[in-house]
């Protein structure tokens, strides 16, 4: 048995001096998310002369939030997330913010500029999502609603790990983002049918104006305010 | 703030059992835990990242868990272990084989391969089991070969994928066991569990 270990590091730069007393870091939570993630990462679904994954999501956005919830494995989402720079709750990862101090540990290192505004200028809690570009996409989705649920089949490549995302239909009746709410097959999954309309396009994303994308690591820490004059640098490493 | 330190752990474990015309074998079960390597937690660590984070996203690794092999050696089930001490052909010209089933709970997953009687045994004498290992890779290999680490240094230093044909591939998981002697007769099963 090996136990690994998730650190996080939070702090406050000047004119690149570290501002006193802003050191945030300690041990943080994987969540149940983040370890289903992980099983689903690791093998292939197909082992073939072309093998294909059971899911392609990796690191690749950060969330900040204002909010506390005691720091447990069956943490779904932020409490409070906050809008960045009044425009997301998303934050991406960089091609150079990942990095492998040892052999066997990932670290992530991501900077919001001064001029990155948080709304309302506070944090005390920061989550790490997965995610891939391309996304998954098709122009054959059906929708059907039975009994009050609604379901949409006709996708491709739907695991548990779409739960919590969106269909982002774009055509027909009522367009618009619908979180999934439960996976049923690779094909098919439910969708929060407050709206559900007629349309065949999809995209499955996370929808950026979404307050609580699922997270996969989660830390919650004393209040930060951060200064317009402030740089925000947060570290988050992952040791196996 | 309210918080408690949890850890992210990979629990590996190893169930192995032999059929005769599909009865289990008396005396044939083995089980427990196993170690993941350091090249296992090293694949694992680039596994999660991006090395391009773009309108199209590049990983640093595409590799997954593909193989399962067998040998007749033993050593001490520690981080720093980097191949089967005596692999055993499981074909003519194999020692890697691929997984046949994938199972998953929600934090975990669970391979399974099935020896066949005609597997490890294929020149019909008995073959003594005592170790197993664990193998990630993919297929084909990527074009502009980001695999990041080369896993063939006998075959094809340049290469970004495991050469089966080779017995010194680096595991990623290894088991060692009590002596399991397998005969054309029984088929083994080898069950092996990554729980996150």
């Amino acid at each position: 048995m090996d136990k690994g270990l998730v650190n996080f590091t939070a702090l406050f730069r000047e004119r690149g001096k570290i501002v006193l007393g802003s050191r945030r870091e300690g041990h943080n939570v994987f969540t149940y998310w983040g370890r289903t993630w992980l099983s689903r990462l690791v093998p292939w679904q197909t082992i073939a002369s072309t093998d294909a994954p059971f899911t392609n999501f990796r690191l690749r956005w950060l969330t900040f939030g204002a909010g506390y919830q005691v720091e447990d494995r069956s943490v779904l989402s932020l409490q409070d997330g906050k809008l960045i720079n009044s425009t997301s709750y998303l934050w991406p990862l960089t091609s150079t913010g990942f990095s492998f101090p040892t052999v066997s540990s990932v670290k992530i290192l991501s900077t919001l500029a001064p001029a990155d505004d948080i709304e309302d200028d506070i944090i005390s809690e920061a989550g790490l999502v997965v995610d891939r570009y391309p996304v998954a996409s098709g122009s054959s989705a059906v929708i059907t609603t039975v009994g009050g649920v609604t379901t949409v089949s006709g996708l491709t490549g739907m695991t548990l790990l779409s739960v919590g995302r969106f269909l982002n239909i774009t055509n027909g009746s009522n367009p618009g983002w619908f979180r999934i709410l439960t996976w049923q097959n690779s094909t098919t999954v439910t969708i929060d049918p407050a709206g559900a309309g007629t349309g065949t396009n999809w995209t499955e994303s996370l929808y950026s104006t979404d307050r609580t994308p699922p997270v996969v690591a989660y830390k919650s820490f004393e209040k930060m305010v951060k200064l317009s004059s402030f740089e925000l640098e947060i570290g988050w490493e992952l040791k196996f | 703030m309210i918080h408690k330190i949890e850890n992210i752990c990979v629990d590996a474990n190893v169930h192995l059992f032999m059929r005769e015309r599909g009865k289990v074998v008396p005396g044939s079960h083995r089980e427990g835990h196993n170690i993941l390597t350091t090249v296992g937690k090293n694949w694992l660590s680039k596994l999660l990242a991006w090395k391009t984070v773009a309108s199209t996203d590049i990983p640093y690794t595409n590799r997954r868990v593909r193989w399962m092999a067998l040998g007749s050696g033993t050593q001490l089930e520690v981080s720093t272990v980097t191949k089967l001490v005596q692999p055993q052909l499981a074909t003519a010209t194999d020692y890697l084989r691929p997984i046949q089933i994938v199972e998953f709970t929600t934090t975990s997953v669970l391979f399974t391969k099935e020896f066949g009687t005609s597997e490890i045994t294929g020149t019909g004498a008995p073959v003594g089991v005592t170790e197993a290992g664990l193998f990630a890779d993919v297929s084909p290999a990527t074009a502009g070969g980001f695999e990041d680490v080369s896993y063939d240094p006998i075959g094809n230093p340049a290469s970004t994928v495991l050469n089966p044909a080779i017995g010194t591939n680096p595991p990623i998981a290894y088991k060692a066991f009590e002596v399991l002697t397998k005969t054309s007769d029984f088929s083994l099963e080898v069950r092996w569990e990554l729980r996150f």
